[in-house]
């Protein structure tokens, strides 16, 4: 999975924002369960994971190419080497972070954390947090303390 | 025993919340960078990162970080066996993912998401993430369930 785990996420990404059913199907986990952490709502099965997105007010942005700038942490190489000096392949990992940012219909951007799990190469669970844009308050803090 | 990275984290976490900056400054790497990407802020450096701390307006508040919902993701075992069988150390970058929840002055509750990289054993790279609470939006109601608050 490392080498495929950005692909992925691409792929149920851009799905998501379509948002394209025969695809995500293939992509989200029977078992699947998605918590928004910030609001204590919970999506359990494909059902209420489809019924979120298809609900989305305004409908979802469509055709765009996953989030921008979106990173994938946790995909990368990790490997071992054996006593021989010879690489030896690791177990796939199967939790990432992924972050990226939208930018709302009132124009105001929020980065996207969600913290997910795969099993069986689908999305198994998820955790999403939404964070917004905000001014440099510590940066302020700080200038304002060394001007005394 | 070393000391396990959950425990490492939690501890790093508390160290935080009761701004224990002798503890801090062993567990935080000489070339630390942290980013605040909201506001696109970015320190280096322990004295920065003290700084930032001991500025905060009206000062952090006391509480402690043993939220049950405090989390570290990325420290699951990883591992290789060989041909042999034997079971063999990695290598790679260790990153992992904290999450945490902070008590505001004015009362509110954020959730508190780092993406926190490691070397040489401390804390070198930091990106944080500040989620406040919302309530469930109107759009939502049927469609997916609501957990109970702590």
């Amino acid at each position: 999975m490392p080498s495929q785990a950005r692909p992925f996420f691409e792929q149920l990404l851009a799905a998501m924002m379509k948002p394209d059913r025969e695809a995500l199907e293939k992509l989200v986990h029977p078992d699947f369960m998605g918590d928004f952490p910030q609001s204590g709502e919970r999506a359990r099965g494909f059902a209420q994971f489809w019924g979120q997105l298809e609900a989305y007010p305004g409908g979802a942005p469509g055709d765009v190419d996953a989030l921008p700038g979106m990173r994938v942490v946790g995909d990368e190489e990790r490997w071992a080497m054996s006593p021989g000096y010879s690489v030896v392949p690791l177990a796939d990992p199967t939790r990432f972070t992924i972050v990226g940012s939208v930018v709302y219909p009132d124009g105001v951007r929020w980065h996207i954390i969600m913290s997910v799990e795969l099993r069986d190469g689908r999305l198994f669970r998820s955790e999403t947090y939404f964070g917004p844009e905000m001014a440099a308050p510590i940066a302020e803090s700080i200038a304002a303390r060394s001007r005394g | 025993m070393a000391e396990t990275k959950q425990d490492f984290f939690r501890r790093y976490i508390q160290a935080i919340a009761e701004l224990d900056f002798a503890t801090l400054e062993q567990m935080i790497h000489a070339d630390y960078v942290g980013e605040y990407p909201q506001s696109g802020e970015r320190f280096s450096g322990f004295a920065s990162f003290r700084a930032q701390l001991e500025s905060y307006p009206g000062g952090l508040p006391a509480a402690r970080f043993d939220d049950p919902k405090t989390k570290i993701l990325g420290d699951e075992e990883r591992w290789a066996i060989t041909p042999g069988y034997t079971v063999l150390p990695l290598a790679g970058p260790e990153r992992y993912t904290t999450v945490s929840r902070a008590p505001y002055p004015d009362g509110s509750r954020w959730w508190v998401v780092s993406i926190l990289t490691l070397k040489d054993g401390k804390v070198w790279h930091a990106e944080t993430y500040f989620a406040p609470e919302f309530d469930p939006p109107e759009w939502r109601k049927g469609i997916v369930e609501i957990m109970p608050r702590d």
